[in-house]
C-alpha cells in the first residue's frame, strides 16, 4: 500500500489516535493532571487533524478506489472538526455536572467524528456503509452516556431502534443499487447502471437510501426522532450530533447522487424535492408551538435540513453550472447551520447554570437584564436562524433559493421563503422573552436574582459560534469559493 | 435469481413488520438482525450474478457491523431495564409532543 | 472641495453603527450626558458627511464605492457598494437630518427614562440601517438595511418591555413586515436570475436596453411592490403601523412618520427604470395608494387616540407618495417625502410634547385648550398641521399639487384608472385638511377637557428641534418646488409624455378649494361653535336670543347627525369592518392562528411512540419507492 494513501487519511488517524490515548490515559491511576491531560489529548488530536488537512488540490482516489480526498471531503472534514473542536469544551461542564466518566465520553466523541470524516471520504458502498455505522453507533452510546438519567436512557433506545430500522433500508438500497450497477465503486456506478431506463433495480435502491439518508438528515416524514432524541441527550451531545451528522450526511449524500448516480437524476431529483419541501412545512410547523426552547431548536434542525435538501434538490438539474450552484449552496448551508445552531444549543447551558440547564422559554425571561452579553449572542444566533442579513443563515438561505430558482424549481424557493417567514415567529420569540418579558417563578426552579456563576468555556463556545456566524453573514466569500470548489470537483 | 431476491425481500419485510408490531424490545432487536440478514441473502446473490466479490465482502462487513450493533442495543437495553423495570417500546413515553 | 468625500462615503452609516456599539458595550457604565451625547454624535457626524456628498450629487458628480466583495456566486458577483445619486442624496438629507433633530429631541424626551443608553443604542442601529438602505448601491445590500431598520423598529415598538402589549404590537409589526420581505426576496431572485445581477446600475442598463421581456418584469416588479407595501403599510399590509405607536413617539417620528415607512416608495424611485417598463403593475400600484389614501384618512377623521390620527395619516400620506410614483412622474413621489418627512415628524414630535406635558395622556377627548398652557408647542404644531393640510403656500401645498398634477396628467395620457385616482386623492386631499384641523383644535382651541396642574414644559432640547421642522414644513416646499424636478430627474427615467397645458392651473386651484374648505369646515364644526354658543351664553343678548340660539343648536345638531355622523359612522364601520376584521383579524391573526393550529396538530401527531416513527418511516420509504418505480414503469 503506497504512503501517499495514509497520508490521505492523516487527519482520520490524528483524531482515531487521540480516542486511543485518552483510553489509554484512563487505564493510570487518578493524577491530578488527569483531567487536563485528557482534554489536552483531545484538542492535540484535532488540531494535529486540522493541520493535516490539505488545502485545495487534486481529488486523489486511494486505499483501493474506497477512499477519495478532494475538496468535499476536506470542506466536510474541516466542518466536523470544527463542530468537534466546540463540543469538547462545551461538554467538560456536563461531564463535571453529572459525574460522566471524561475520557469514555471524549473518546467516544471523537470516535464519531472519525467515522463522519471517513464517511465524506468514502468512495464505494461498503465503506459509506461502515463509516456510518461507526458514526451512528458512537452516537447512539453518547446519547445514552448518562447512564442515570431515564430521559438519556429513552432518548438513547429511541435513536438506537429508529437508526438500526433505517440503517436496513439504507443497506438494503444500497444492495439493491449493488445488484444493478454490478459494482460498489461509485465511480463507473451511473455507467453501471446505464441510465434510469430499465433499471427498477436500481431507481428502486436510489429511492431507499435516499429514505436511509433522509433518516440521518431528519428530513420529514423520517424526522420524528429527532425531537425526542434531541430533547432527551446530554445537551453537548445534541448540539454535536445535530450538526455533524448532518454535515457528514449532507456530504455523502451528495457524493452518492451527484457523483455517482448522476445519470439517474431523473429519479433521486424528484424525492429530494418532495422531501425537502415537507420538512421545511413540518420542521417549522413543528416548532411553533413548543414549551420547551431545547425541543423548539430540534424542530428547527428538521427545517434546516429540508433547506439544505433544496440545494440537493436543484443539484438534480441536467445543466452541469446549476448542479454545481445547488451543491454548493447545500454545503455553505451545512456550514452556516453548524456555527449557528451549535452556538444555540450550547447557549441553553452557559444561560442556566451547572446542572440546570435553560430549557423552557421561561427559563430564558429577563435574561438580557442578569446576562446582557449572553442575550446579545443569542440574538445574533436567533437572527441567523431566522434568515435576516447580514448573517450566515441569510447567506446560505439566499445562496440556496437563488440555485433553487435558476434550477427551475422556482416552488422550492417560494416554499422556502414562506416557512422562513414562519421561522421568524419562533426565533425571535426567544429574543422577545429574553429583553421584554420579566423573569417569573417557575415552579421547581428558584430564579436567582443575581447572575448565576457559569462556565466560561461555554460562553466561549457560543461566542465563536456568533462571531462565525456574523463573519459567514459579512464576508462570506472565502467560504462561497471553497464550497463551490468542493462542488464542482464533485460532477463526474 | 429471482427466487433469492423473493427470499431476500420476504425476510426484510418480515424483519420490518417485527419492527412495526412489537413491542417487546428484545424482539424488535432481533427482528432488526432479520432485516439485515434478509439484505445479506441479496448481496450474496447479487455477488453471483456478478460473478465479482465486492458484494460478499459486503456481506462480510454487515455481520461484523450487526454483531457491533446488537452489542450497543442490548448495552442500552440493559441500561434502560435498570432504570425504567421496562423493555416495552409502548412505555418509552416521557419525550414526545 | 468637497471631492473629498468619495472615499469616505462609508463613514456615513458607520458613524451611527459606532455609536451603537459603543452605547450598547458601555451604556450602562457611562452617565447619561456622556451616553446621549454619543447617540446623538452619530446621525450629527453622518449629516455633516452627506451634506458634502449632497453637494457633489446637485453638480452631477455620482458618487460610487464599492468595499468589499459579497458574494461570489461563480461567474455573477455581489459586491457591498454604496452610491450616492440625485435621489439617494435627498434622501441621505432627509434621514440624516430629521434623524439628528429626533435624536436631539429624544435628549429630552427620554430623560428620565432608565433605559436611555438602550434607546440610543438601538436608535443608532436603526440609523445605520436606514442609511444602508438608502446608499446600497444593490438590490441585496438594500435588504440588508430593509431588514435591519425592520428589526430596529421591532426593537424600539417593544422598547417598554414591562408592557407586554407592546412586546405584541412589536411582533405584529414584524411578522407583517415579514410578508412584505418574502415577496421582497423573491422579487430581488428572480431579477437576479433573469439579468444575472442585482446592482441598480447594471439593471438600469440592462432592463432599458430592451434585456428582458416585459413578462420578465412583471413578477419581480409585482413581488418587488408587495415588499413595498408592507414596509410602507399600504393596503392590506398596513394593519401593524397603528399598533407599532405602542413605542416612544419620537421612534413613531422618526421611524413610522419621517424615514422608514418611506422606504417603500424609496425603493420604487430607485427602480424607477423596472417600472416604466411594466404600467399594468404601475396601474395596481396607484390602485392599492389611492384606495390606501382614501381609507387611511377617513379612518383618521374618527380616531380619538393623537397618535392614532397621525398614523393613520402617514398611511393615508404614503399612499399619496405611491400614487406619485405610479404616474411615472417619479420625482413627485420623492418630493413628498421630504415635505412630509418634515411636517409629521414634527406633528408627531409636537404630539410627544403633549404627551409629555400630560404625562401620557394620548386621547384627544380629554385635551383641549392646550394653546395658552402651551404656546410654544401650539405654535409649531399649527405650522405641522398648515402643511399636513396643504394649505397654500405650505410645504405640503407644493408636493401634493405636484402629486395631483402627475396623476391627472398620466389619466391625460389615456390611462383610465388614473382617472378614478385623481378623484379618489382629491377626497382625500379634502379630508386630510378636515382632520388636520380637528386635530389641532381638539387638542389646544376651546376649554380644557380636565383641570390640570403641573404640565411637563418641554425643554430645550425638545423645543429646538420644533422649531426647525416648523420652519421646514412651511418654506421647504416653496423653496424646493422649482428645482425638485429638475434635479431628481436628471437621474431617473423621464416621465411618458408632458401635462396638458390646464392641468397646472386646475389642480392648484382645486388644490385651493379643498384644502381650504376642509379646513374650514372642521374648525366650523369644532371650535367656531363652541365659541359662539358660549359667547351667546353669557352676553345679554343671550337670555333674548336662547330661542334662536337653540334653534341654531337644532340646526346644527340635526346637521351633525345626518351628514357628519353619517359620514363618521361609516367611516368608524369601514374601519371595524375592513381594517380591524377583514385585514387584521381575519388575513393577519388568521394566518396566525392557522399556522398554529396547524403545528398543534403535527404535535399531536409526535407522540413518541417507536412503532409510530417507524411507521411513519416504512410508509415514507414505501411512498419514495413507489413513485419512482410509477415513474420508471410509466415512462419504459
Amino acid at each position: 500500500m503506497p504512503t501517499a494513501d495514509w497520508s490521505m487519511i492523516g487527519p482520520v488517524l490524528a483524531v482515531l489516535a487521540a480516542a486511543l490515548g485518552m483510553v489509554a490515559l484512563d487505564l493510570f491511576p487518578r493524577r491530578p493532571w488527569h483531567r487536563s491531560a485528557v482534554e489536552w489529548t483531545a484538542y492535540l488530536g484535532l488540531i494535529a487533524a486540522i493541520a493535516l488537512l490539505h488545502g485545495a488540490g487534486e481529488p486523489r482516489v486511494g486505499f483501493g478506489g474506497a477512499l477519495i480526498a478532494d475538496p468535499l471531503s476536506r470542506f466536510m472534514s474541516l466542518a466536523i472538526l470544527l463542530a468537534t473542536a466546540l463540543a469538547v469544551p462545551a461538554s467538560l461542564p456536563a461531564i463535571a455536572a453529572r459525574g460522566l466518566l471524561m475520557a469514555e465520553y471524549l473518546a467516544l466523541l471523537l470516535l464519531s467524528a472519525a467515522g463522519m470524516m471517513l464517511l465524506v471520504m468514502s468512495h464505494d458502498l461498503i465503506t459509506m456503509f461502515l463509516s456510518v455505522e461507526v458514526l451512528s453507533l458512537a452516537l447512539y452510546v453518547l446519547c445514552g452516556i448518562a447512564r442515570k438519567d431515564a430521559r438519556s436512557n429513552e432518548s438513547a433506545m429511541k435513536y438506537f431502534v429508529l437508526g438500526a430500522f433505517a440503517t436496513g433500508f439504507l443497506l438494503y438500497g444500497m444492495a439493491l443499487v449493488y445488484g444493478a450497477a454490478g459494482t460498489v465503486f461509485l465511480s463507473g456506478m451511473s455507467d453501471g447502471i446505464g441510465g434510469t431506463e430499465g433499471s427498477v433495480l436500481a431507481v428502486a435502491g436510489v429511492s431507499l437510501i435516499v429514505a436511509g439518508f433522509a433518516f440521518k438528515l431528519g428530513a420529514a416524514p423520517f424526522h420524528m426522532w429527532v425531537p425526542d432524541v434531541y430533547e432527551g441527550a446530554p445537551t453537548p451531545v445534541t448540539a454535536f450530533m445535530s450538526v455533524a451528522v448532518k454535515a457528514a450526511g449532507l456530504g455523502a449524500l451528495a457524493r452518492l447522487l451527484v457523483g455517482g448516480m448522476a445519470l439517474q437524476a431523473d429519479a433521486w431529483g424528484p424525492l429530494a424535492v418532495f422531501l425537502a419541501a415537507l420538512t421545511m412545512v413540518v420542521g417549522n410547523l413543528g416548532a411553533l408551538t413548543q414549551a420547551s426552547v431545547k425541543r423548539m431548536l430540534a424542530y428547527s434542525s428538521i427545517a434546516h435540513s429540508g433547506y439544505a435538501l433544496i440545494g440537493v434538490a436543484s443539484a438534480a438539474s441536467p445543466e452541469a453550472t446549476y448542479a454545481v450552484a445547488g451543491i454548493s449552496a447545500a454545503l455553505f448551508y451545512a456550514a452556516a447551520y453548524l456555527v449557528m445552531t451549535l452556538g444555540a444549543f450550547v447557549f441553553l447551558m452557559f444561560a442556566g447554570r451547572p446542572g440546570q440547564e435553560a430549557e423552557t422559554y421561561d427559563h430564558l425571561a429577563g435574561l438580557a437584564r442578569r446576562r446582557p452579553w449572553a442575550a446579545a449572542l443569542m440574538t445574533v444566533l436567533m437572527v441567523s436562524l431566522a434568515g435576516i442579513p447580514p448573517t450566515a443563515g441569510f447567506i446560505g438561505k439566499f445562496v440556496l433559493f437563488k440555485a433553487a430558482v435558476e434550477a427551475g424549481q422556482v416552488g422550492l424557493a417560494v416554499i422556502g421563503v414562506i416557512t422562513s417567514a414562519v421561522g421568524v415567529y419562533y426565533y425571535l420569540r426567544v429574543v422577545v422573552v429574553m429583553y421584554m418579558h420579566e423573569p417569573e417563578e417557575v415552579p421547581g426552579r428558584k430564579v436567582e436574582p443575581e447572575a448565576p456563576p457559569f462556565d466560561p468555556n461555554l460562553g466561549w463556545v457560543v461566542a465563536i459560534g456568533a462571531a462565525l456566524t456574523l463573519l459567514l453573514g459579512v464576508y462570506p466569500t472565502i467560504f462561497l469559493n471553497f464550497s463551490r470548489a468542493a462542488a464542482s470537483t464533485l460532477l463526474p | 435469481m429471482t427466487k433469492y431476491l423473493l427470499l431476500s425481500a420476504a425476510l426484510f419485510v418480515i424483519g420490518a413488520y417485527g419492527v412495526l408490531g412489537r413491542r417487546n424490545l428484545l424482539i424488535v432487536l432481533m427482528s432488526i438482525e432479520l432485516m439485515l440478514n434478509g439484505v445479506n441473502v441479496a448481496l450474496v446473490a447479487f455477488s453471483r450474478a456478478h460473478q465479482n466479490l465486492e458484494g460478499q465482502v459486503f456481506v462480510l462487513t454487515v455481520i461484523g457491523v450487526a454483531a457491533a450493533e446488537a452489542g450497543v442495543g442490548l448495552a442500552l437495553l440493559i441500561a434502560l431495564f435498570r432504570n425504567r423495570r421496562t423493555v416495552d417500546s409502548g412505555d418509552l413515553t416521557m419525550l414526545k409532543g | 472641495m468637497t471631492a473629498w468625500v468619495h472615499d469616505v462615503i462609508w463613514l456615513i452609516p458607520a458613524l451611527p453603527l459606532a455609536g451603537f456599539l459603543v452605547n450598547a458595550v458601555a451604556g450602562r457604565r457611562m452617565s447619561r450626558g456622556l451616553s446621549g451625547m454619543i447617540g446623538v454624535a452619530g446621525p450629527v457626524l453622518a449629516f455633516v458627511v452627506a451634506l458634502p456628498a449632497f453637494l457633489e450629487a446637485a453638480s452631477g458628480v455620482l458618487i460610487s464605492q464599492t468595499l468589499w466583495r459579497w458574494i461570489p456566486a461563480g461567474e455573477t458577483a455581489i459586491d457591498v457598494g454604496f452610491r450616492v445619486d440625485p435621489l439617494a442624496s435627498v434622501m441621505l438629507l432627509v434621514v440624516t437630518g430629521i434623524g439628528s433633530l429626533i435624536h436631539i429631541y429624544s435628549l429630552g424626551y427620554m430623560k428620565e427614562d432608565p433605559g436611555f443608553s438602550r434607546y440610543f443604542a438601538y436608535l443608532n442601529l436603526f440609523m445605520f440601517s436606514m442609511l444602508v438602505l438608502v446608499l446600497a448601491d444593490n438590490l441585496l445590500v438594500m435588504f440588508v438595511g430593509w431588514e435591519g431598520v425592520g428589526l430596529c423598529s421591532y426593537l424600539l415598538i417593544g422598547f417598554w418591555y414591562q408592557d407586554l402589549k407592546n412586546a405584541d404590537a412589536g411582533k405584529k409589526a414584524f411578522v407583517v413586515n415579514r410578508v412584505g420581505d418574502f415577496g421582497f426576496l423573491l422579487g430581488i431572485l428572480f431579477l437576479f436570475v433573469s439579468f444575472g445581477t442585482v446592482n441598480f446600475q447594471e439593471l438600469r442598463s440592462a432592463v432599458l436596453e430592451g434585456g428582458g421581456a416585459p413578462v420578465l418584469l412583471l413578477a419581480p416588479a409585482a413581488l418587488l411592490f408587495l415588499g413595498a407595501c408592507g414596509k410602507s403599510a399600504q393596503i392590506p399590509l398596513h394593519v401593524w403601523l397603528p399598533d407599532a405607536m405602542a413605542g416612544p413617539t419620537p421612534v413613531s417620528a422618526l421611524i413610522h412618520a419621517a424615514t422608514m415607512v418611506t422606504a417603500g416608495v424609496y425603493m420604487i424611485g430607485r427602480l424607477d427604470f423596472l417600472y416604466v417598463q411594466v404600467p399594468e403593475i404601475m396601474k395596481v400600484v396607484a390602485i392599492v395608494a389611492a384606495a390606501t389614501a382614501l381609507l387611511a384618512a377617513l379612518i383618521a377623521v374618527v380616531q380619538t387616540d393623537i397618535k392614532k390620527v397621525l398614523a393613520y395619516s402617514t398611511i393615508s400620506q404614503l399612499g399619496f407618495m405611491f400614487a406619485g410614483m405610479a404616474s411615472t412622474f417619479f420625482y413627485t413621489g420623492t418630493f413628498h417625502i421630504v415635505t412630509h418627512a418634515f411636517f409629521k415628524a414634527l406633528l408627531f414630535l409636537g404630539a410627544g410634547a403633549v404627551i409629555h406635558a400630560l404625562h401620557g395622556e394620548q386621547d384627544i377627548r380629554k385635551m383641549g385648550g392646550l394653546a395658552k398652557s402651551l404656546p410654544g408647542v401650539f405654535l409649531t404644531f399649527i405650522c405641522g398641521a398648515v402643511a399636513l393640510a396643504g394649505l397654500p403656500g405650505s410645504a405640503g401645498f407644493f408636493s401634493k399639487d405636484a402629486i395631483l398634477q402627475a396623476v391627472y396628467a398620466r389619466a391625460n395620457m389615456g390611462y383610465n384608472a388614473f382617472g378614478f385616482v385623481w378623484i379618489a386623492l382629491l377626497a382625500t386631499a379634502f379630508l386630510t385638511a378636515f382632520y388636520s384641523a380637528r386635530l389641532l383644535v381638539r387638542v389646544f382651541f376651546g376649554a380644557a377637557a380636565e383641570p390640570r396642574h403641573d404640565l411637563h414644559r418641554p425643554g430645550s432640547s425638545m423645543f429646538v428641534p420644533l422649531v426647525v421642522l416648523a420652519v421646514g414644513s412651511l418654506f421647504a416646499g416653496g423653496l424646493l418646488n422649482p428645482w425638485m424636478e429638475r434635479f431628481l430627474s436628471g437621474g431617473q427615467v423621464a416621465a411618458h409624455g408632458t401635462a396638458p397645458p390646464h392641468a397646472h392651473a386646475l389642480n392648484a386651484t382645486l388644490s385651493w378649494i379643498l384644502s381650504l374648505s376642509g379646513f374650514g369646515a372642521a374648525f366650523a364644526l369644532y371650535a367656531l361653535r363652541g365659541d359662539l354658543a358660549a359667547r351667546f351664553a353669557e352676553s345679554d343678548l343671550g337670555r333674548v336670543a336662547y330661542r334662536w340660539v337653540s334653534n341654531k343648536f337644532y340646526v346644527d345638531e340635526a346637521y351633525h347627525w345626518t351628514v357628519v355622523a353619517g359620514t363618521k359612522t361609516a367611516a368608524a364601520a369601514l374601519w371595524l369592518a375592513v381594517d380591524r376584521v377583514l385585514i387584521d383579524a381575519l388575513m393577519v391573526e388568521g394566518a396566525g392562528w392557522l399556522a398554529y393550529r396547524a403545528g398543534t396538530a403535527l404535535k399531536r401527531v409526535h407522540t413518541g411512540v417507536i412503532s409510530l416513527a417507524a411507521g411513519a418511516m416504512a410508509v415514507g420509504s414505501a411512498g419514495l419507492l413507489a413513485y419512482v418505480l410509477y415513474r420508471i414503469l410509466n415512462h419504459g
